[in-house]
C-alpha cells in the first residue's frame, strides 16, 4: 500500500505541477466562456453605424409604415435605419435602378429595396446592398414587409388585424418533471441541457484520462524506466498508483472547472447585467443530489474500467504508432456510448436502453443517461453497478498479467495469441 | 550465510528454454560473477530473483529466507534495461527511488546529498534528468540502486557507457561496501572488468550453468601447464625432454609446455641451475579464453 501511495504521489504531483496542467485548467473554462458566452455578447451589442436605405415604392403601401416598424436606434438615440423615398415612374424603373446601382457601389447609400407595384400579389421584395449576408437584418426586413403587406390584405377585407393577432395566439407547453418526489418545478428545457452537459464530460473524462494513463505507461516502458520501478514493487502496484494518480489528476481538473462554473452560475446574472445592461438573470439550473452521486460513482468506475484498458494496453506498446492504433478500439465503446446516449434521452425506458445500460462497455456512460433522464427502477441502477464492478475485477486482474509481461516485452506487438500466452507466463 | 539461494529454477516462454534447472548458492559477503553470453539467461534468472517473472519451477531464497518484498527491499539491482524519468529534477527523483525502497525524510535528504557530492553531481541536484549527459544518468542511477543501503547489490552490465574514469569511481565504491559486509553480484558478458574484481563466478549457457566455482580454481582447472620464461644465458636446458615437451622462442622470453607430471617448482630449479632468471610466470588461461572454450565445447555438445 505504501509502495502504491509512493507512485501516486509521483505521478500525482508531476502531472499538477506541470506547465501544462495548469494552463489547460486555467484555459479550457476561459474557452468555455468565450465560446458559449461571446457571440451572444457580441450580437448584443449595438451597432453604432447608422443605415440609408432608400426604398422604390411601387405600390405606395409600403414606405409609410416601414419606418415606423423600424425604429431601433443607436446608443446616441439615432434611428439606425434611415429611410428614403425615391419616386419613380414604372417606365423608368430600370434606369433607376442602374443609378442606385451605382450609389451602392460609391457608398453614397447602404442599400435599397425595390418594392414592386404587384407586391400583394406577387410576394416578392427586392433587396440590394453590398452586403447580403446578414442573416439577422434580412430576417429582420422581410418580416417587417411581410406584415405590413398581410395588415394591408386584411384591411381591404375589412378585418381588423388586432382581432387577428388575438384569434391567432400561440399555446405555450410548460413541461414539468415529474420524480419520486412527485412534481418537480416547471422545467424550462433546461433538464434536457444539464443531462447533455453532464453526459458530455463524463464522455470526455473517460477518452482523456485513459490515454493519459496509456500514454503514463508506454512512455514508462520506453523510455526503460519500467524495471527500475518494478525492482522495487509489484507490476500491479505501479500499475495501481498510475492509475489513481492520473484519475486523481482528473478529479482535480474537474473540481477546478465544477468551482468555476459554480461560481459563473451563481454570479452570471450579475455578469450578463453588466455586459448588456438589461436584467436578465436565466434561472439558475439545479441538479438533484442523487444525479450528482451517480454522477460520481459512473465517473469514478468508468474510468477504472476505461483507464485499467488503457493501461494494459499501453504495457503491449512498441512506438507511437502502436499507440495510436491501440487507442482506437479503446476508444470505440465510449464514442458507441455516447452515440446511444441521444437514443436514450428519447426513449429512456426502452429494451435497447435497458440492455445497453447493462454492459458494462457501456454503463457508465448509458446509465447514467437514463438516471438523469427518467431514473429507473433501483434495482436495475443497482444490477448495472453490480455487473460493472464484477468486470471491473475480471479486468484489473487480466490487466495485471498482460501488464507484467508486456511492459518488459520489446520488439512487435503481441498477436491476440501471444497475448493469451502472456496471461500463463 | 547465503545471500542467495537458487534452488532448481526453470524458466520457459514459449519453446525457449531461458533457465534450466539453475542452481546457485552466493555467501554473504561475496563478490560474484554471473557471466555469459547475450540471450544466455542472465536477466531472466536476475528478474526471477527480483519476482519481475515468476519461475515456472524451483525456489529462491534471499539470505536464508523465502523471496519477498520485504526481502527484495534488502536488494539494490540496477537493470540493463535502465531509464529515469526525463522530466524529473536530480533531488526528486532520488527522493522517489528511495521512498521505493522505504527510505523518507531526513534520511533520505543526508544520504542523497552525501551521494551526489562522492559522484560529483551535487551541482547537478536541480536540473532535469534530460539536461545531464548519458554517464551522468548512469552515475544517478548507480545511486538510486544503492540509497537504500542494500545488503545485496545485483548489477547488470553495470558499466555499459561509463568512461574509464567513472568506470573506475564506481568499482571503488563497489568494492568499498563490498569491504563492509554488502554482497554483489556482476552480471556481464565482459570478461576482463569480473577477472579484476569477482572472487567466483557462474557461467551460463542456454539457461544452464555450465562452469561455476572460485575464480581461482577454475583457472587451475583450465591451465595450460605451461610457463613464460626470460633469462641470460643458454638456452640448452630447454631441450631436457624428461621436463619439457614444446618451447616457443618469442623477442626477449620462452613460453614453454611443461611435460606431463612436471612441476612448476622443478622446472625453475633447473632454470636456475643454468642461466640467469630475469622473469618467471605462469601461463594461466584468461576467463575470456575460459568463457569461450566453455561455451564453444557445451554448445558443440
Amino acid at each position: 500500500m505504501k509502495k502504491i501511495w509512493t507512485i501516486f504521489k509521483r505521478e500525482y504531483l508531476t502531472r499538477v505541477k506541470s506547465k501544462g496542467f495548469i494552463l489547460g485548467t486555467a484555459l479550457t473554462p476561459l474557452f468555455i466562456i468565450l465560446v458559449t458566452i461571446g457571440p451572444g455578447l457580441l450580437m448584443s451589442l449595438k451597432t453604432e453605424d447608422i443605415k440609408n436605405i432608400d426604398i422604390v415604392d411601387m405600390s405606395g403601401i409600403i414606405y409609410e409604415n416601414l419606418a415606423h416598424s423600424l425604429s431601433d436606434t443607436t446608443e446616441s438615440g439615432q434611428r439606425i435605419y434611415q429611410f428614403r423615398k425615391v419616386e419613380t415612374t414604372p417606365e423608368s424603373v430600370d434606369s433607376m435602378k442602374v443609378a442606385l446601382n451605382a450609389s451602392v457601389d460609391k457608398d453614397r447609400i447602404d442599400a435599397y429595396i425595390f418594392i414592386p407595384g404587384d407586391i400583394e400579389e406577387g410576394n416578392v421584395a427586392e433587396y440590394y446592398s453590398k452586403n447580403v449576408s446578414d442573416f439577422d437584418e434580412n430576417r429582420n426586413l422581410r418580416n417587417v414587409i411581410s406584415r405590413i403587406v398581410s395588415d394591408h390584405r386584411l384591411e381591404k377585407s375589412n378585418i381588423d388585424p388586432v382581432l387577428i393577432k388575438s384569434l391567432n395566439k400561440n399555446i405555450r407547453l410548460r413541461t414539468f418533471k415529474v420524480t419520486a418526489g412527485g412534481e418537480g418545478k416547471e422545467d424550462v428545457g433546461l433538464s434536457f441541457a444539464i443531462t447533455f452537459i453532464m453526459v458530455m464530460f463524463l464522455y470526455m473524462a473517460l477518452i482523456m484520462y485513459g490515454a493519459f494513463v496509456m500514454r503514463s505507461v508506454y512512455e514508462e516502458k520506453l523510455s526503460r524506466v519500467v524495471e527500475v520501478i518494478v525492482s522495487s514493487c509489484k507490476p500491479y502496484q505501479l500499475m495501481a498508483g498510475k492509475i489513481l494518480g492520473i484519475g486523481a489528476v482528473g478529479l482535480t481538473q474537474y473540481v477546478v472547472w465544477a468551482a468555476v462554473a459554480g461560481l459563473l452560475t451563481l454570479y452570471s446574472g450579475v455578469i450578463i447585467q453588466s455586459f448588456s445592461g438589461s436584467a436578465n438573470p436565466f434561472p439558475i439550473p439545479t441538479i438533484p443530489i442523487s444525479v450528482l452521486i451517480y454522477f460520481i460513482i459512473f465517473f469514478v468506475l468508468g474510468y477504472l474500467f476505461y483507464a485499467t484498458i488503457y493501461a494494459a494496453l499501453g504495457a503491449m506498446v512498441n512506438s507511437d504508432q502502436d499507440a495510436q492504433q491501440l487507442q482506437f478500439p479503446a476508444i470505440m465503446p465510449i464514442i458507441f456510448a455516447f452515440m446511444f446516449a441521444f437514443y436514450i434521452i428519447k426513449n429512456p425506458a426502452g429494451t435497447m436502453s435497458q440492455v445497453a445500460s447493462m454492459i458494462s462497455f457501456f454503463t457508465p456512460i448509458t446509465m447514467f443517461t437514463r438516471i438523469s433522464v427518467q431514473a429507473p427502477p433501483f434495482s436495475e441502477i443497482l444490477l448495472s453497478i453490480v455487473i460493472l464492478v464484477m468486470s471491473l475485477v475480471f479486468l484489473i486482474w487480466l490487466a495485471g498479467k498482460i501488464f507484467r509481461v508486456g511492459i518488459l516485452m520489446y520488439g512487435k506487438r503481441p498477436t491476440l495469441p501471444e497475448l493469451l500466452k502472456w496471461i500463463r507466463y | 550465510m547465503s545471500a542467495l539461494t537458487i534452488d532448481h529454477v526453470s524458466k520457459s516462454f514459449d519453446s525457449v528454454q531461458a533457465v534450466n534447472n539453475l542452481n546457485l548458492d552466493i555467501p554473504e559477503g561475496a563478490v560474484f560473477g554471473l557471466l555469459g553470453p547475450n540471450g544466455a539467461g542472465k536477466t531472466t534468472t536476475i528478474r526471477m530473483i527480483m519476482d519481475i517473472i515468476i519461475p515456472d519451477q524451483g525456489n529462491i531464497q534471499i539470505f536464508g529466507k523465502p523471496n519477498s518484498q520485504e526481502m527484495r527491499d534488502q536488494i539494490g539491482y540496477l537493470p540493463e534495461e535502465r531509464g529515469l524519468y526525463r522530466k524529473m529534477k536530480v533531488r526528486d527523483i532520488l527522493t522517489f527511488l528511495a521512498e521505493m525502497k522505504g527510505i523518507n525524510g531526513n534520511e533520505s535528504k543526508k544520504r542523497i546529498e552525501l551521494w551526489l557530492e562522492r559522484l560529483d553531481l551535487q551541482e547537478w541536484g536541480d536540473k532535469k534528468i534530460e539536461e545531464l549527459s548519458r554517464g551522468m544518468q548512469q552515475k544517478l542511477q548507480f545511486i538510486g540502486t544503492i540509497i537504500h543501503e542494500p545488503r545485496l547489490i545485483i548489477l547488470d552490465e553495470p558499466f555499459t557507457g561509463l568512461d574509464p574514469v567513472n568506470t573506475d569511481m564506481i568499482k571503488d565504491i563497489i568494492l568499498e561496501l563490498n569491504s563492509k559486509g554488502t554482497t554483489i553480484i556482476f552480471s556481464t558478458h565482459l570478461m576482463e572488468q569480473v577477472e579484476k574484481i569477482c572472487k567466483s563466478i557462474c557461467l551460463i549457457n542456454n539457461g544452464e550453468a555450465v562452469l561455476k566455482g572460485e575464480l581461482k580454481s577454475i583457472k587451475k582447472d583450465f591451465s595450460k601447464h605451461a610457463i613464460r620464461i626470460a633469462f641470460e644465458g643458454k638456452a640448452d636446458f630447454l631441450d631436457d625432454a624428461k621436463l619439457i615437451s614444446a618451447y616457443d622462442q618469442k623477442d626477449s622470453y620462452y613460453d614453454v609446455q611443461l611435460a606431463e607430471g612436471v612441476s612448476t617448482q622443478q622446472i625453475i630449479q633447473s632454470a636456475v641451475k643454468h642461466v640467469q632468471v630475469s622473469h618467471f610466470e605462469i601461463l594461466e588461461p584468461s576467463l575470456h579464453d575460459i568463457f569461450i572454450e566453455t561455451v564453444t565445447t557445451s554448445e558443440g555438445e
